[in-house]
């Protein structure tokens, strides 16, 4: 509870001034009055004084108490108020999810007054938009005492559906149990909107500029390739330069091209038992020239053990793809795919490579969206986007992997991403779409 | 001599594409319109069909489901070189009767090797 300083110690002031007063008043009358008094009248004034004692300190108590009681009022008064007052939406339920309460923001986004949803599950304002995992996930966070955060798309009373940002902490009782949950929720559609159409414009952008880029490529390539007369060797030296430069614009477009896909579509995984193996395999074969053409090898070593996990084929190659690319850049002479089991029973991949390693303040930002880390470049590669890691962290966490680096400057760099085994999942919410081994 | 009939509105892809395919030994043909590319295929009878997407009066899609509807056509061999990217799109070309799907991006080596392979 908030304390209010100055209000205390204008009742501690208060309640002195009453205590000095009586006391005073008490002695002045037996010095004046009862100065000169037989005994048995000065045993009558202590017993009257003693009483009025008593009944002064309980007084105090009570004026004490009533204070204190005054006083939680108006905070709980006050808190209520912000409560109810508050911009975001705040639901409070028992522990099973029962809505207990609902501030008016609540009434204002959704359309439902308090009395139609008190007692009622919050899945009334469920859409079917959201995906299952997503409400798998947040139950069994919240069950197990942390926090949730996320988004979801709910339907209000009129049918129409909104995006919310939402945020659910358990709130616990005195012997440590959890008695209700509170959320509190913010309604992100018009933010939702602008972010929809600047990835659309990204994405619209991107590839309007793959017509024009695929004009100058195949120019460049019939100029370099002597198809309209020989070059001279520094008339060649330049056209190389071009191509080049328009190779690395092309990544970049298709980069930002899947980027912008991945943001906007939000993906619905087309989870299969992966054969990662083979994927590994089909990977390497695709690097295997322009790795030769830098100087580079490629090795391989999977474990024996690795345990079965639903993954999207597709999505895990554009992984593995981009961090071959990554490595490529960075590494002198070597990159190393291994993939194997972790003591977690998590499958593990990580691609190594013997380049420059990766400065320790530079891991943390390094899946972040247009980031790339300063290391020394180790071939004749190219520039990427700042794309390539981002999308990688956001498909592995898409599977609820992890992904991250490790590095040890000077002894090349390292990046690791672990998917969950089938074991620590459940079917539950149609998670596994395309499981034909169940 | 093998002969090519490359269907695009974009006149300078059509002229490098063309110019690149004549260098490794095929005959071309280039329309830029699809409509008069279908005449083109049906006096021409090419041995394989390189054709765009993203077309006037009429898509790519449709221009291939003219040829898959023409008996005299239909056995044409056709390979998509288009600047959408998409997986989709590739697919639902490919579930249309294409035989391969290029990117414009592709390099020309690619582009090559895919026409050699069906023509």
């Amino acid at each position: 509870m908030t304390k209010n300083p100055h209000r205390r110690g204008l009742f501690i002031a208060e309640s002195l001034t009453i205590i000095i007063v009586f006391f005073g008043v008490a002695a002045l009358l037996e010095k004046t009055m009862f100065s000169n008094a037989p005994l048995h009248m000065l045993k009558y004034f202590y017993a009257i004084r003693g009483a009025g004692a008593s009944l002064l300190v309980m007084g105090l108590a009570i004026l004490f108490i009533m204070e204190q009681h005054r006083r939680s009022e108006a905070e709980l008064k006050k808190l209520s108020q912000a409560v109810e007052q508050s911009p975001a939406t705040i639901v409070i339920t028992d522990r099973n999810g029962t809505i207990e309460y609902v501030n008016p923001r609540f009434t204002k986004i959704t359309g439902y007054t308090p009395e139609e949803v008190l007692g009622k599950n919050p899945r009334i304002l469920k859409s079917g938009r959201t995906p299952p995992d997503e409400y798998k996930s947040l139950w069994e966070t919240i069950a197990s005492g942390k926090d949730w955060q996320g988004e979801l798309v709910n339907r209000k009373k009129n049918g129409e559906l909104y995006d919310e940002s939402l945020s659910i902490s358990p709130i616990r009782d005195r012997r440590g149990g959890i008695a209700h949950f509170v959320a509190v929720l913010e309604d992100i559609t018009e933010r939702k909107k602008i972010e929809q159409f600047k990835d659309e414009l990204v994405g619209n952008v991107s590839h309007e500029i793959r017509t024009p880029l695929a004009v100058i490529r195949w120019s460049v390539e019939n100029l370099r390739d002597g198809l309209a007369g020989p070059l001279q060797p520094e008339q060649r030296e330049i056209v190389e330069g071009i191509r080049k430069n328009c190779e690395r614009l092309t990544k970049i477009s298709n980069d930002v091209l899947d980027f912008s896909r991945l943001e906007a579509v939000h993906a619905r995984l087309n989870l299969q038992k992966l054969d990662l193996p083979s994927l590994i395999q089909e990977v390497v074969r695709d690097f295997q020239e322009p790795y030769s053409r830098q100087g580079l090898s490629l090795r391989t070593k999977i474990a024996d053990d690795l345990p079965t996990v639903y993954a999207d084929s597709d999505m895990i190659l554009q992984v593995l793809d981009n961090l071959l690319d990554n490595a490529g850049r960075f590494a002198h002479h070597e990159v190393a795919v291994s993939a194997d089991k972790q003591d977690d029973g998590c499958l593990r991949v990580s691609i190594d490579d013997d380049g420059a390693g990766i400065e320790p303040k530079e891991i943390g930002g390094l899946f972040s969206r247009f980031r790339q880390a300063t290391r020394p470049h180790g071939g004749t590669g190219y520039k990427g986007t700042g794309l390539g890691l981002a999308i990688c962290k956001d498909i592995v966490e898409r599977h609820r992997g992890h992904i991250w680096a490790e590095s040890t400057a000077g002894r090349g760099g390292r990046i690791h991403f672990s998917l969950p085994t089938q074991s620590s999942e459940s079917n539950e919410g149609g998670v596994y779409e395309k499981d034909s081994h169940h | 001599m093998k002969r090519i009939l490359i269907i695009d509105d974009e006149p300078e892809i059509l002229r490098h594409v063309k110019k690149r395919l004549e260098a490794n030994g095929f005959a071309c043909t280039a329309s830029l319109d699809p409509v008069e590319g279908l005449k083109e295929a049906r006096t021409e009878k090419p041995n394989l069909i390189l054709l765009d997407l993203m077309l006037p009066h009429m898509s790519g899609l449709g221009v291939l489901g003219e040829i898959k509807k023409d008996p005299a056509l239909a056995k044409i061999p056709v390979v998509i070189l288009t600047a959408l990217g998409d997986e989709e799109v590739a697919m639902s070309a490919m579930d249309a009767g294409a035989v391969g799907f290029l990117n414009k991006s592709c390099s020309p080596l690619e582009l090559v090797t895919m026409v050699q392979m069906y023509a």
